[in-house]
């Protein structure tokens, strides 16, 4: 049915690893007709449980795109995503909710935050989904508002905060049901070296420590450095993925990493 | 072993959705004031319109009943004055009040199935009239020339006359309400007889009057409803007035109104009366009259000044105040309630849910207009909220609980909006009704026609508002959280 250009796992190198995302002839395109916009074309990616993979590319190239796909956020045009083996498409409305919800933590570009809600209803909200009991919920979104330095705002909404307090505060809400997967759409976008570092540096302990697993896309190279492997984007293909280890790259250093 | 084992999302309670449908309200409050107020005008809007229709129509029929006591005494003044007119004797027939035909009954001297047969025709004929009233201008000048369906009909007894009236109708593409030998039968052998009948009440009530007159010192009906005589009870029973106790009570109090106003009319026109109310009115004493001095009497106090200057005049049966009070009082109403009933008598007794058909349209324009406010108000700000139905959805929220949310807001702020829209709307008729048909609005309320009008309204602004807040909450929660969250 599908004839893979890209090498099977079974092939690779990293056939031994257990596999947590595949993608299979990912297609999305935007419109009909004359309008059409080709955001994927034809990608086949393959993400390792406890991976770190940093995705690279141009603006435009398809990484938003990508990660809606991966993150069940959007019904591909065409192609199949297998979140552990289980076809996305088969999931029922509610075992949708209960991966989108428990499963797996989003960082999105543009935040997504809830105008009207404070720091702590923001983070809390997905806890309440979950079936969290409110003081309970409280206490752990006091606890991830203090992990990303803002636990002095709690209870301000997202216009009364600069853009990287926001970005923590949807930082803070992604981890607040211990996901499994962490997908982070340019998470240090927005934050001065400093905070941007610390969020590198949780997001480094929460892979090894937890075993989380990341995809983040991102234009920050001090990223390169803590990933596994890197992959790139462009045009709505992947043109190619790398181990860290088998490139050169050696940008800066970050904090307590040797 | 699977790190992610996939399982059906939490339900969460109502008691979780309330919660969040609150604080989201609270926090949205200054847009979710500005829904329920544009919710609370359309539901005032619709509530007031029915409440002042069902008030108007309440107050209309309690004042034309209450008008009727006044017209009562006018009623059997005419009656006992000579023999009624043969319209109106037609017209009772046809009608079937059975006091009025119990005296046809004791006047024509026949027994009742001649009275009912005269019935029968009589409606015959009324519908008859109606169907020719009816016609275009065109074919009723031709069948009728310029006489009037009764006129032109009676005729028809003569057998030439219906021969060139078949003639004529042949002419013209008009067919009768009924067939042509019923026709025939009913204007040449039961129009006869009900004639005769007709003729024979009015010769009967002219002799009771008659009888009357003779028996009670030939004074003239008002004075004699007025002074009530001891034997007039039993007088005029014998004469075939079908009276008691009761109505002869409330015939003297009119009656001894109208007496009282008759004997005014010429006492202001002495120059000592007519002198003293020009200076009371500042006036020229030329222009003092009847309804001018009759206004001018509020009061026991200027009442008694007039008594007064009367006095002189009036040694045998004096205009005290307290009469005068009465009667300028009287007139007064009676011309408050006439305003109100207006110069059609007011349709029967209908209640909400059966409104003239002017009102009805009203009432059908209001409930668009109110249909539309809500569902406007309702969907905008549901829509406006794509991104957040969106965002949730992205965040593990069920589409069944989003849906509840959007339900629980829209009913919160259906009830509080509609609530107030109902005071409003209510506190709205109330003062029209006040402006236009005077304090009486208040006496007459109709409460559960009233009640039901404002559940109709609630209930409209209830059941649209959280359809319209359910429709596009269900669009979007049905899409791909990204695919909702494009939507614009
Ligand atoms: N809703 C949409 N309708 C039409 N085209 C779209 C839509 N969303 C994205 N695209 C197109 O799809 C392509 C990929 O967009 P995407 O947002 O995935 O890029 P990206 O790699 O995330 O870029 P950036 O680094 O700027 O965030 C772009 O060419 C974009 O114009
Ligand atoms: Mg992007």
């Amino acid at each position: 049915m599908t004839t893979l250009t890209h090498p099977t796992p079974a092939q690779s190198d990293d056939a031994d690893k257990p596999i947590i995302i595949r993608t299979l002839r990912l297609n999305k395109f935007y419109g009909q007709g004359e309008a059409t916009t080709y955001a994927l074309r034809g990608v086949d990616a393959t993400i390792y449980r406890g991976e770190f993979i940093a995705v690279l590319g141009p603006s435009g190239s398809g990484k938003s795109t990508f990660f809606n796909m991966i993150g069940a956020l959007d019904s591909p045009s065409e192609g199949r995503v297998l979140i552990d083996e289980v076809d996305v498409a088969q999931l029922s409305a509610s075992e949708l909710a209960f991966l989108r919800c428990q499963k797996i933590g989003y960082i999105f570009q543009s935040y997504n935050l809830i105008r009207y809600m404070t720091a702590l209803e923001n983070v809390t909200v997905p806890m309440a989904f979950a079936g969290v009991k409110p003081e309970e919920a409280r206490r752990r979104g006091m606890g991830l508002l203090k992990m990303v330095g803002l636990e002095n705002r709690w209870s301000h909404r997202p216009i009364e905060m600069s853009g990287g307090q926001q970005q923590r505060v949807a930082i803070a809400r992604a981890m607040c049901n211990e996901p499994k997967i962490l997908l982070a759409d340019e998470p240090t976008g927005n934050l001065d070296l400093k905070t941007g570092e610390d969020i590198l540096n949780i997001m480094q302990r929460i892979n090894k420590e937890r075993g989380v697993t990341i995809v983040c896309a991102t234009h920050d190279h001090r990223l390169l450095n803590i990933c596994d492997r890197i992959m790139w984007i462009r045009d709505g293909l992947v043109e190619r993925i790398e181990a860290r280890h088998n490139l050169k790259i050696t940008v800066g250093r970050i904090g307590g990493e040797a | 072993m699977k790190p992610i084992t996939v399982k059906d999302q939490v339900r969460l309670s109502w008691g979780r959705c309330i919660g969040l449908a609150l604080s989201g309200m609270s926090y949205r409050m200054f847009r979710s004031l500005i829904t329920m107020s544009i919710l609370s005008l359309a539901v005032a809007f619709l509530d007031h319109v029915l409440s002042y229709s069902v008030m108007e129509q309440n107050t209309r029929q309690s004042a034309f009943a209450q008008l009727q006591e006044f017209r009562l005494v006018g009623e059997w003044v005419t009656r006992l004055s000579g023999p009624e007119s043969v319209p109106q004797v037609l017209a009772t027939l046809a009608d079937n009040n059975t006091q009025r035909l119990a005296e046809y009954q004791h006047w024509s001297n026949q027994d009742a199935a001649s009275i009912q047969q005269a019935q029968q025709i009589a409606r015959r004929l009324r519908d008859l009239y109606a169907f020719f009233d009816n016609l275009p201008l065109a074919s009723r000048g031709v069948i009728l020339g310029d006489l009037d369906p009764m006129q032109a009909v009676r005729q028809l007894q003569d057998p030439a006359a219906l021969q060139a009236f078949s003639q004529r109708l042949s002419q013209v593409n008009v067919t009768l309400p009924l067939a042509a030998e019923e026709f025939t039968r009913l204007a040449s052998q039961d129009q006869p007889l009900l004639w005769t009948m007709i003729e024979k009440i009015n010769h009967g009530q002219q002799q009771a009057i008659a009888q009357i007159r003779a028996q009670t010192n030939q004074v003239g009906p008002v004075e004699l409803l007025a002074s009530r005589p001891a034997q007039l009870d039993e007088v005029l029973r014998q004469a075939g007035f079908q009276v008691d106790a009761d109505l002869l009570n409330r015939l003297q109090v009119q009656a001894s109104r109208l007496a009282d106003l008759q004997r005014l009319k010429p006492l202001i026109e002495i120059p000592t009366v007519r002198a003293a109310m020009a200076r009371r009115l500042r006036i020229n004493p030329k222009e003092v009259d009847l309804p001018g001095t009759i206004n001018w009497i509020r009061g026991q106090s200027r009442a008694q000044d007039l008594a007064a200057d009367l006095k002189p005049y009036t040694a045998d049966h004096p205009l005290d105040g307290p009469r005068l009070v009465f009667l300028a009082d009287s007139q007064r109403r009676q011309e408050k309630l006439q305003a109100i009933v207006g110069d059609e008598p007011p349709t029967a007794m209908r209640g909400l849910l059966d409104l003239p058909t002017r009102t009805r349209w009203l009432v059908i324009v209001s409930f668009l207009v109110c249909a539309i406010g809500v569902i406007n108000a309702m969907m905008m700000s549901v829509t406006e909220r794509f991104n957040e139905i969106a965002t949730m959805k992205c965040l593990g929220a069920l589409d069944g609980f989003l849906l509840q949310v959007f339900f629980v807001e829209a009913i919160v702020q259906g009830l509080v909006g509609g609530l107030i829209g109902l005071a409003l709307g209510f506190g709205l008729a109330l003062l029209r009704g006040w402006i236009s048909l005077g304090n009486m609005i208040f006496t007459c309320l109709p409460i559960s026609d009233i009640l039901i009008g404002g559940g109709v309204a609630l209930g409209a602004g209830l059941i649209l508002g959280a359809v319209a807040a359910i429709g596009p909450a269900w669009t979007a929660a049905r899409l791909a959280p990204m695919e909702a969250m494009r939507v614009e």
